[in-house]
């Protein structure tokens, strides 16, 4: 008997070994075949990284096929890992692109700005489309985040992480607020806070904070089990 | 499982015959994890041998290998993943016709395993390589290659594996 080869694997069988891969991983492997280039095409894991300025163009092309061919999304990444000057032109494209994240039906959703443009973020656009599961915003502003439309609350989300994001206490509070079922909550280096404040988080079991100076955290969770606070370990309950 | 068997031998064993003419005797309960299989019970097939002539008896034995060790309720959850990770420590060519017989006889958790293994394997790669490892005849044009790359070209970063396995 002929030992197996992909011209003999169907076609789902392919897919189903793309959908395995990462997303870099199944591009590269898109110039295999039509059939490779199809499962890649049909990814639902979008892992976008913008090294530069010209890349951004061709990610464009990317989200719009995912909105023009209604493919579903489960988890979108974009990680700018660039510094310019005008990237503030491109904020209507990060947002383009978020909606058609968000139309698609993302679970988890990360935006990672390791050079911080501060892109302001419309987090209450994202909190109220009700199927996300995991939130991981990095280099990014809430604080410009428009309330107009009211607030929603996002029953869905589980996971919720903040890094070097521009807030303050008003906004924690009416961010955590609408996401009552966290059960995973990280921050760290957040400017513009003052006190980070937990409470009414009644599923939260994992919580790490990680404060600049002069900033104090008050915790009032009844299910947690683990609290990380400048990287110190306290355990038991809180 | 074996206590289980020996009383009720009769009435609870299934058959199976790979391609090359070899029967295996399982327990029905353990072969139903396939649903093909189930199907086959369910519509009066099981009192006779069921043909697998999309499954060699090499494949075969594996499948009822990982099929016996799902089903046993002894073994607990941390087994069952060592398991796992040792049973897919194979050449691909295995691993892709087990692929192929789990879409065949139906066993989702088989599947992913096998599929979860091949792209592990492969992820390194460079394309030239996998094409030689699935045998794919490239069905584009020089051009459309060359344009898939420009439109993917964060894709080809990075240290790529050479090897054949």
């Amino acid at each position: 008997m002929a030992t197996a080869t992909i011209e003999v694997l169907p076609d789902c069988l392919v897919h189903k070994i793309v959908s395995c891969l990462s997303f870099k991983e199944a591009a590269k492997m898109s110039i295999l075949s039509k059939t490779w280039l199809q499962g890649w095409m049909t990814h639902q894991n979008l892992e976008l990284k913008a090294q530069n300025f010209n890349v951004m163009k061709i990610l464009d092309k990317i989200m719009e096929r995912y909105r023009d061919s209604k493919i579903h999304i489960e988890k979108f990444e974009f990680l700018k890992a660039f510094s310019i000057s005008g990237f503030v032109e491109l904020f209507p494209l990060i947002d383009k692109w978020l909606d058609i994240a968000l139309h698609n039906g993302v679970k988890d959703l990360a935006y990672i700005d390791v050079r911080s443009s501060l892109y302001p973020l419309p987090i209450f656009t994202i909190l109220a489309a009700k199927s996300l599961r995991e939130l991981v915003l990095w280099g990014c502003d809430l604080i410009g985040g428009s309330l107009s439309g009211g607030l929603a609350n996002c029953y869905s989300l589980r996971k919720l992480s903040l890094c070097d994001v521009c807030l303050n206490d008003n906004m924690l509070q009416t961010l955590l607020t609408s996401c009552p079922l966290i059960v995973n909550f990280f921050i760290e280096h957040c400017t513009g806070l003052q006190k980070t404040e937990l409470r009414n988080l009644q599923r939260v079991k994992s919580v790490s904070i990680k404060t600049l100076r002069k900033q104090c955290a008050k915790i009032q969770a009844p299910s947690l089990e683990h609290l990380l606070k400048n990287w110190i370990l306290l355990s038991g309950r809180i | 499982m074996a206590e289980a068997a020996s009383s009720t031998i009769e009435k609870n064993n299934l058959t199976l015959k790979s391609s090359y003419g070899d029967e295996f005797v399982l327990e029905e309960s353990i072969a139903i994890q396939s649903v093909t299989i189930k199907n086959m019970v369910e519509d009066g097939c099981s009192s006779s041998v069921i043909p697998l002539s999309k499954v060699d008896t090499g494949t075969l034995i594996k499948v009822i290998e990982y099929m016996k060790m799902h089903s046993s309720t002894s073994s607990n959850e941390e087994e069952i993943q060592n398991f796992d990770k040792e049973f897919v420590r194979i050449s691909i060519k295995t691993i892709l016709n087990i692929l192929e017989a789990a879409n065949f006889l139906d066993i989702r958790s088989l599947l992913d395993l096998c599929a979860e293994a091949v792209a592990n394997r492969i992820k390194n790669k460079t394309p030239e390589v996998v094409r030689k490892i699935f045998n794919i005849t490239s069905d584009f044009t020089p051009e459309e290659e060359a344009e898939i790359r420009n439109e993917t070209p964060w894709a080809f970063e990075g240290d790529l594996d050479h090897s054949l396995d």
